[in-house]
């Protein structure tokens, strides 16, 4: 073997590894969250910083926690706790919409997941 | 009076290439014969011919061998004008373009084996162009392609050893 085949070897290697990098990541994460309640008001969250947000809706406070990058509704005051139960969210497009408290989070980032939903 | 018939005169050159393209198309036959493990890798060790052209008798004549190798391969086994035939094609097209550019920039720095993973990694990426733009729009289909590359190393240092191997051993007469 010289020195070119080597140079060729390394070359392959590199696509290779690129073309895992690039077909077998899933969408990007996002990077921030959207907080929409039912009076009109919006929050923007940065997912880079951990915090927690109350929001008031009809029933009470909403309570969202950012958290490594991941953002979730923790705590709210309507009955069926659909939107806790959902989880943590963590890819762009990704909803929670609470509608007994008129609060709905959103994940944006690079990509979208979704161009829009219905309800 | 115009002449009544065309005497066309093969040169040696000619013969080499009729030689080393028959060889060709014999292990491309056999490779087809055999049922591969998994669907869309195979040896391609009619490679090795096409590299040991370019090696002995330079760009035009592994241009040649691989050319021929495609169609009249494709004649034997019945796949001419097929989508096999288009796939083979166009992984035969890029592979040239990888191992002629490769050949291009550092002919004295390389032996069969650089020059053969070259040509693998170039005939899987033709042939994943061709199947995406014709056969399978849909951008799922590039999520089968770093496998495929990856394999493609493989058998490209597999047949790149094989024709080294080869080359070393054989008398090359004067081109």
């Amino acid at each position: 073997m010289k020195r070119g085949d080597w140079m060729v070897l390394v070359l392959a290697t590199l696509f290779i590894g690129m073309s895992y990098a690039h077909f077998w990541t899933g969408p990007t994460p996002a990077t921030e969250a959207l907080v929409q309640t039912g009076d009109g008001h919006r929050h923007h969250l940065h997912l880079g910083r951990d915090a927690t947000l109350h929001v008031p809706g009809p029933l009470g406070d909403t309570r969202i926690e950012v958290h490594d990058g991941r953002a979730r509704i923790a705590d709210s005051p309507c009955n069926d706790k659909f939107c806790v139960h959902y989880g943590w969210l963590d890819h762009g497009g990704e909803t929670i919409a609470c509608l007994p408290n008129r609060v709905v989070l959103q994940l944006a980032g690079a990509d979208q997941d979704y161009d829009a939903i219905n309800f | 009076m115009p002449p009544t018939s065309l005497k066309l005169t093969a040169e040696v050159q000619d013969l080499r290439i009729a030689w080393l393209a028959a060889l060709a198309v014999a292990i491309h036959v056999l490779e087809s014969v055999f049922p591969s493990p998994l669907p869309g890798v195979k040896p391609g060790l009619a490679n090795v011919v096409v590299v040991m052209a370019l090696l002995m008798y330079g760009w035009r004549a592994a241009l040649a061998v691989a050319v021929l190798r495609v169609i009249a391969g494709s004649l034997f086994i019945g796949t001419f004008l097929s989508p096999t035939f288009f796939l083979s094609l166009s992984g035969a097209t890029l592979a040239l373009c990888t191992m002629g550019l490769a050949w291009l920039i550092g002919r004295h720095q390389l032996t069969a084996i650089g020059l053969s993973v070259a040509a693998a990694i170039g005939h899987i990426t033709g042939q994943f162009i061709v199947a995406w733009l014709l056969f399978i729009p849909h951008e799922a289909i590039w999520r089968l392609y770093p496998i495929l590359v990856s394999t493609s190393l493989i058998f490209g240092l597999v047949s790149g050893t094989m024709a080294h191997a080869l080359f070393r051993k054989i008398k090359i007469p004067a081109a």
